[in-house]
């Protein structure tokens, strides 16, 4: 049966379509309104990004200031650094954190015990329940100097004791790694079920044609997965300026400023802590700026190269 | 079909999920809870008896500063209702979102009679002219008012000349003091220390003397917290303070954090870092961590609020209860080469009620907070109900306090109470004199020391500069070594090349046209 | 018949069973701390004794948590918002992603870019709080459904899935006169079972952990959900020095056991209820099949 290509034949009006598709245009429209209503309707608010947002006098009427959130905010020496550490942090993200679910994934896949794919998949995803809170606690009970297991071991081996909460070089790598820990049991449950929507006559036909299990990965579950991921990177891309907040909130302290103070927690520090709406929400404005810009650049490059995208 | 049948079922279910919503949400959508279950704690009406004149409505918001909010009869709201011939309406908030959420009642147009707040009105409000002025009212109807509350704390909630809330006062003048293991000085046969040179000396003692007794040198002298917090009386052996303090100086208003006095206290801090003799975990200290380490019995120095001083020695008497603990209050020390005040900045007020111009009848508001300042109310207050939590004995009148069920109303104490330290009150509370002495030792202590901050009762600063992330980042360097001090003085000049210099002209020009 | 691995095979069999056995002892060793420590005393955490065995075993945390009345009543809560929620969400889910899977839908990508829009850029808390108030849903248990009714992520996740969902399926069953409602609910869920399965989860999940959504619009204690209740039960334990110096004293229960307990309160119903969720993960559950 063909397939029309409606948006390219001639004398196919759009109401013709819409018509004849009328159900399905139906079905959007509760999705549709919802978003206008507790999105768009809301993100006009986001003009207190260009006013000297007052609450009493409201939102319209609060005096127009332009860019001076925006000056402000860039005028900060040391924005630049915000600006870098954002994009080295979530640069090592997209590199280190967000593969591990995959493989984890993959690696669940490849085993041949149900019983022990399933403990281990339900033991994994239970960090992703504690507060960034405990897990700093946690944190510091490996790493602190003076009660901290890794120190003591340190200690036991005749090395000086590292202050790992105090070393800019080591911020990076403790934010990816308790990312890591925290997260990749969790985000692997898509990819996990990716991977059980990939049917298993495919499996059976391979075997029949002589493939072994490598082939069998690179043909089918590869290809398999292959829509979840890119869907996910290109979100992940999307949100390069959003790190996780809370998480580095409670690693930083100021001797780390130097790698590890990013946009959201100088916005939470200079803005919201003091009640500073206009500027919390241009930089807002900013980050998203610059993600939706990626994004679209990312979906372009991802449908030439890989034929999935999000539009 | 199956269709159809599933169809039904989300349905039915949908239709159950709104009429139980129906029921659960109770009313919650009128505006006054006349009716409201018992399980609502934080909305409060009540009816007066047969009082002269019907009592006046009063609708007040408030936090709920972390205590459980009472519930809709109880019985203390009807006595306050009583005394002051009101109807309140309470509305107990979450402390932790009591600023926000108050501000998402004001932007959607909701002002009650009265709101609770801790500083004078927000610029915003006073220029929208919500905030009702307060001093004729407070001349007629509010003589114990008058009588009870300071000029400072008058002062920093004043604007142009007019009062815009009713401030309760701050139990001390200085909010920090300096705590210190009694108990260690007398086994190692040391001093108090009243130079910085001493405590130095004392803090060396305490490193090196093994005064927890355990055979190992895991003491930790002196600590503070994250965010270079809570070591405030090391900065006040020099006078200065570090955050959200101004001092004029040099004809100009400049913040403490660029006074320059504080390369002594910096030097000083530093040079603890070197001989071990401060925590080294203190910038990564959480409040957890650092209580943590004082009541296991590690640290030798700490600075904390004077009220607290009969919390430590109960906590510290049982988590180290074999090495006999006491903790005291000292006398900030004098830093070397200085010999201006000593201490931490003052802090007048506590919390503030403000009034608003939608209230309705503002002397019965006065005449509210009159009563809970006269010494009937102060009782009150602190006490409770005769009979309900507090006794007077018929033979002698000594008052007795029952503490435990007094538990059950700390929200009278936290949120409804208005007047500061009532010495008498606080020592029928405590039923423990050696307790009160340790108290009132660290009250004098604290009403004694600090300085004048001159940021209190100026409008709020709209744009630091940066100053909280630079001064951090800067003198966090500085303290454990990772630049040379003269890098802080070079941090004193960035700041006010990129715009410090604009904010010290504001100020300056606000302190000129006000103050002067 | 046996099928028989190769030696390179077994290699890596044995060691993906060691990464990943190791994997979860750096899970576990804290987990039992995290539960060691809510049954813990509050002295044994001062003193930094806990490990990964209760020192001085006791259920004051979990007490305290748990014998009041309100905690009750915001547990019901939460099941409500979680059941009637999700619900909600899968259904404005399953309606929405389905129109945009069909290729030849005109005008999918324009709305695609309108959705993906409002990922990126999210409006700033006060006009979405007026908007939610203006609709009158301040303080109604709706409040914690409606404005979070869809989630876009969730949305294009379904929707990649839908993608993979072969056409002819859908032709064969138009050409046998079945409705595209039918359809949806007939062919495309039942294929996307583990899908389902997972968005479910995470909506649940989603409910149940919230908090955010509570915080701004409820201030009313009965409709207070559970994590609400937990939040404003460790913040009271953990009240700030102001508050403390204010009431002329500090805590009695170390806010770190009581923590521990809040959070096992709230992740001990999801872990109960995972597993009778992950047979539908196994390699094959896919039921029905795409006939050539």
């Amino acid at each position: 049966m063909e397939q029309i290509d409606k948006k390219h034949s001639p004398g196919f009006p759009l109401l013709k379509s819409v018509l004849k598709h009328r159900i399905l245009y139906a079905m959007l429209i509760p999705g549709i309104v919802y978003l206008f209503i507790f999105k768009y309707i809301p993100l006009f608010g986001s003009v207190i990004a260009f006013k000297d947002y007052n609450i009493y006098k409201g939102i319209w009427a609060s005096d127009w200031v332009g860019f001076k959130y925006f000056y402000q905010f860039f005028n900060y020496p040391q924005f630049t650094r915000l600006l870098w550490n954002t994009l080295a942090i979530s640069f090592y993200q997209t590199i280190f954190a967000f593969p591990a679910p995959i493989i984890l994934a993959l690696l669940l896949n490849e085993l041949r015990n149900a019983a022990f794919k399933r403990s281990v998949q339900t033991i994994l995803y239970l960090p992703h329940f504690l507060s960034w809170v405990i897990i700093g606690g946690l944190g510091y009970m490996l790493m602190s100097p003076q009660v901290g297991l890794i120190n003591q071991w340190i200690a036991a081996f005749g090395f000086e004791k590292i202050h790992f909460l105090q070393e800019p070089g080591y911020f990076r790598s403790i934010i990816i790694t308790s990312g890591i820990w925290k997260e990749m049991g969790w985000n692997a449950i898509i990819f996990l079920a990716a991977l059980a929507g990939i049917s298993p006559s495919l499996y059976e036909a391979a075997k029949i044609d002589g493939a072994g299990r490598w082939k069998q990965f690179l043909h089918i579950t590869m290809p398999g997965i292959l829509p979840a991921v890119m869907l996910l990177l290109l979100l992940k891309i999307g949100h390069t300026l959003d790190l996780g907040f809370e998480q580095i909130y409670i690693f930083l302290n100021p001797i780390t400023y130097a790698t590890g103070d990013v946009l959201d927690t100088y916005s939470y520090r200079e803005g919201i802590i003091q009640g500073k709406y206009s500027m919390t929400t241009a930089i807002g404005l900013f980050k998203a700026v610059v993600g939706f810009l990626l994004l679209l650049m990312a979906n372009r490059a991802s449908k030439s190269l890989t034929g999935q995208g999000i539009f | 079909m199956r269709q159809t049948k599933l169809i039904a079922i989300v349905c039915a279910i949908l239709v159950f999920a709104l009429v139980a919503s129906a029921c659960s949400s109770n009313g919650s959508n009128t505006q006054t809870p006349t009716n409201a279950p018992e399980q609502t704690k934080d909305n409060v009406s009540g009816q007066a008896t047969d009082a002269p004149a019907a009592p006046v409505k009063i609708k007040m918001v408030v936090s709920d500063h972390s205590v459980q909010a009472p519930g809709a009869d109880d019985p203390r709201i009807k006595y306050l209702e009583e005394k002051t011939n009101t109807d309140l309406d309470i509305e107990f908030l979450a402390h932790g979102t009591y600023l926000d959420q108050l501000k998402l009642q004001f932007a959607s147009g909701e002002f009650p009679d009265v709101y609770q707040s801790w500083s004078g009105p927000e610029l915003d409000l006073i220029e929208g002219g919500k905030i009702l002025a307060l001093n004729d009212l407070i001349d007629q109807y509010g003589p114990n008012l008058k009588a009870n509350i300071p000029q400072a704390a008058w002062d920093a909630v004043t604007v142009k000349g007019e009062i815009l809330a009713i401030p309760q006062p701050a139990l001390t003048q200085s909010g920090q003091v300096m705590f210190i293991r009694k108990d260690w000085l007398d086994k190692l046969n040391l001093q108090v220390p009243t130079t910085s040179d001493e405590l130095l000396e004392v803090l060396r003692a305490f490193r090196d003397g093994d005064p927890n007794g355990n055979g190992e040198p895991d003491e930790i002298p002196f600590s503070m917290r994250e965010n270079i917090s809570w070591g405030d009386n090391i900065f006040g052996m020099w006078g200065v303070g570090t955050a959200w303090t101004e001092y004029y100086h040099n004809d100009e208003v400049i913040l403490g954090n660029i006074h320059p006095n504080i390369l002594k206290p910096l030097e000083y801090i530093n040079a603890l870092w070197n001989e071990k003799l401060i925590d080294s975990e203190f910038l990564t200290n959480d409040r957890v961590r650092w209580e943590s380490k004082i009541r296991a019995g590690f640290v030798g120095v700490w600075g904390h609020a004077p009220a607290l001083v009969t919390q430590w020695n109960t906590d510290l008497r049982a988590s180290i209860a074999d090495q006999n603990p006491e903790v005291i209050v000292i006398p900030t020390p004098r830093g070397t080469g200085y010999d201006g005040p000593l201490g931490t900045r003052w802090s007048p007020i506590n919390k503030t009620f403000i009034v608003t111009k939608d209230a309705e009848n503002p002397e019965a508001i006065i005449r509210y907070f009159d009563w809970l300042m006269s010494e009937e109310g102060q009782i009150f207050a602190e006490l409770g109900i005769e009979g309900d939590t507090f006794f007077t004995a018929t033979s002698d009148g000594r008052i007795t306090f029952d503490a435990k069920k007094a538990e059950g109303i700390r929200w009278l104490d936290t949120v409804v109470r208005v007047h500061g330290y009532n010495p008498e009150m606080t020592r029928i509370k405590l039923g423990d004199d050696e307790m009160f002495a340790y108290l009132d030792e660290a009250y004098t202590i604290a009403n004694t020391e600090g300085f004048v901050n001159e940021a209190v009762g100026m409008p709020p600063i709209a744009d630091e500069r940066n100053m909280t992330t630079m001064f951090r980042e800067a003198a966090a360097k500085v303290l454990i070594g990772h630049a040379p001090l003269s890098d802080y003085e070079k941090f004193m000049a960035d700041w006010r090349a990129q715009g410090g210099d604009d904010l010290i002209k504001e100020r300056t020009a606000w302190y000129n046209e006000n103050r002067k | 018949m046996q099928i028989r691995r190769s030696l390179g095979e077994k290699i890596f069999d044995a060691a993906n069973v060691i990464i990943l056995a190791l994997a979860c002892v750096t899970v576990i060793i804290p987990i039992l701390h995290v539960i060691a420590s809510s049954l813990s005393s509050t002295n044994a955490l001062i003193h930094a004794k806990v490990s990964i065995w209760p020192v001085d075993f006791n259920w004051s945390n979990y007490e305290a948590v748990m014998k009041n009345k309100t905690f009750w009543r915001s547990f019901s809560i939460s099941i409500f918002v979680v059941v009637v929620g999700t619900l909600i969400n899968m259904l404005m889910t399953i309606f929405t992603a389905y129109p945009l899977s069909k290729s030849y839908l005109r005008g999918k990508n324009a709305i695609l870019i309108y959705i993906v829009f409002t990922m990126i850029f999210y409006p700033p808390m006060i006009p979405v709080y007026l908007v939610v108030k203006d609709i009158g849903l301040i303080n109604t248990v709706w409040a914690m459904i409606i404005p979070v009714a869809l989630s876009q992520f969730n949305l294009l996740i379904c929707l990649t899935f839908f993608r993979s969902l072969p056409e002819e399926l859908f032709e064969a069953a138009r050409v046998d006169g079945m409705g595209e409602m039918r359809m949806v609910m007939q062919i495309a869920v039942p294929l996307s079972k583990p899908i389902m399965m997972t968005l479910g989860l995470f909506y649940a999940v989603f409910h149940w952990n919230s908090y955010a959504t509570a915080l701004l619009y409820i201030t009313k204690t009965h409709l207070k959900p559970l994590q609400l209740y937990l939040y404003n039960l460790v913040a009271k334990s953990d009240m700030n020095d102001m508050l403390a110096i204010a009431a002329e004293s500090t805590t009695q229960l170390n806010p770190q056991g009581l923590q521990m307990a809040t959070i096992m309160v709230a992740t001990v119903p999801i872990v109960i209820i995972y597993p009778f969720i992950q047979k539908h993960f196994i390699k094959g559950a896919l039921i029905g099949s795409v006939k050539e």
